[in-house]
């Protein structure tokens, strides 16, 4: 059975402008209510997680709706989506915080590596 | 007819998910978070169809998820979205997300085979069996407790879609949550794809458990898996 997965990208130039932009989003503008919310329901059966857990699944919730994060360099997002290829992933989702704004980046710094790398 | 991109060649595929979704897949209050707009995701769809982008899928949604900016709590309807991206694009898949006791079979059968014409073979479809208690509610309808029941009327429903994709005469359903008589609802050209698109499954050899129907339709069709299964 072919099996696709989901990821979430924030592509920059350094991984310092990545970090801080998923910082800016996720951390210091997160709504916290409707992430509070919208976990809750995704685990509603499911109360016994360790808080660590909890709290890391939370960010990935903040982040990009629970995806994986490709967060980084054109390197960086092209080594991770190498990875869920390696992984026997046969495809993933992307989402963007502005798709429109910055799909282009992404377009022509990561999708060159992909194709170099066989996987496209 | 094109070639619908999920379904040819092997290179890992890569789309856009939750466009149609307001702020995409990011709950944040910044002010630059994505604007859904009609015009944001037709412009986005042709950006992506032109880069070689294998499809868009999106998120059907009916409430929010509250806090201050009621994240998902604005979602441009999937069918409709999907009409309208295909008809402007050229070679990029699009799905429709469907959430099985919301629409009727037959309903969502000739839909899909209107927009697989509007597309050229490109149309895809993401069924959803259902997990959101309180969007249930506020359409209200009864979401089961137990994933059985859920998985049983999806797989029911699908079983109808399929037949009613594949079948060039009028036949009667009577099964254990949908009954129909003298039905056949779907188009000449659904019915040949149909069978072409099976033919091709088998020649990939994919094989799957009876409950987890992955491939084997008009469009490329996504069983959402039983997501929740492990927490239940």
């Amino acid at each position: 059975m072919d099996v696709l997965t989901f990821s979430h990208v924030i592509c920059r130039p350094t991984r310092e402008e990545a970090e801080a932009f998923a910082k800016h989003t996720a951390v210091d503008n997160g709504d916290t209510e409707a992430i509070d919310n919208l976990v809750n329901l995704q685990f509603a059966h499911a109360h016994s997680f360790p808080h660590d857990l909890l709290a890391q699944i939370k960010h990935l919730f903040a982040l990009g709706h629970g995806g994986f994060p490709l967060i980084g360099t054109p390197d960086d997002v092209a080594a991770g989506i190498i990875k869920l290829h390696a992984t026997g992933f046969v495809g993933t989702t992307l989402s963007f915080v502005d798709y429109i704004k910055e799909f282009p980046y992404f377009r022509d710094t990561v999708l060159p590596k992909l194709k170099e790398a066989g996987i496209r | 007819m094109t070639k619908n991109p999920m379904l040819s060649g092997d290179s890992f595929r890569l789309g856009t998910f939750s466009s149609n979704c307001s702020s995409g897949m990011t709950p944040t209050k910044i002010a630059e978070r994505w604007d859904n707009s009609w015009d944001n995701n037709l412009a986005l769809a042709k950006m992506l169809d032109d880069a070689g982008i294998d499809f868009m899928l999106p998120i059907a949604r009916w409430i929010g998820y509250g806090g201050e900016t009621d994240f998902h709590g604005g979602v441009l309807e999937t069918m409709t979205w999907a009409a309208g991206l295909l008809a402007a694009t050229k070679n990029i898949a699009v799905f429709a997300t469907i959430h099985t006791a919301a629409n009727h079979p037959a309903v969502v059968a000739k839909q899909i085979a209107t927009i697989d014409q509007i597309g050229h073979g490109r149309a895809g479809l993401n069924i959803v069996a259902g997990w959101n208690k309180p969007e249930y509610e506020a359409l209200g309808l009864t979401l089961p407790a137990d994933h059985e029941s859920r998985y049983a009327y999806a797989q029911e429903w699908f079983d109808l879609v399929r037949k009613l994709w594949s079948s060039d005469t009028h036949f009667d359903w009577d099964g254990k949550y949908f009954t129909a008589k003298k039905i056949k609802v779907t188009l000449r050209q659904c019915v040949d794809r149909f069978r072409s698109s099976t033919r091709q499954a088998a020649r990939r050899a994919v094989s799957l458990p009876p409950t987890t129907q992955t491939f084997c339709s008009p469009p490329r069709l996504i069983w959402n898996a039983p997501r929740l299964r492990s927490q239940s």
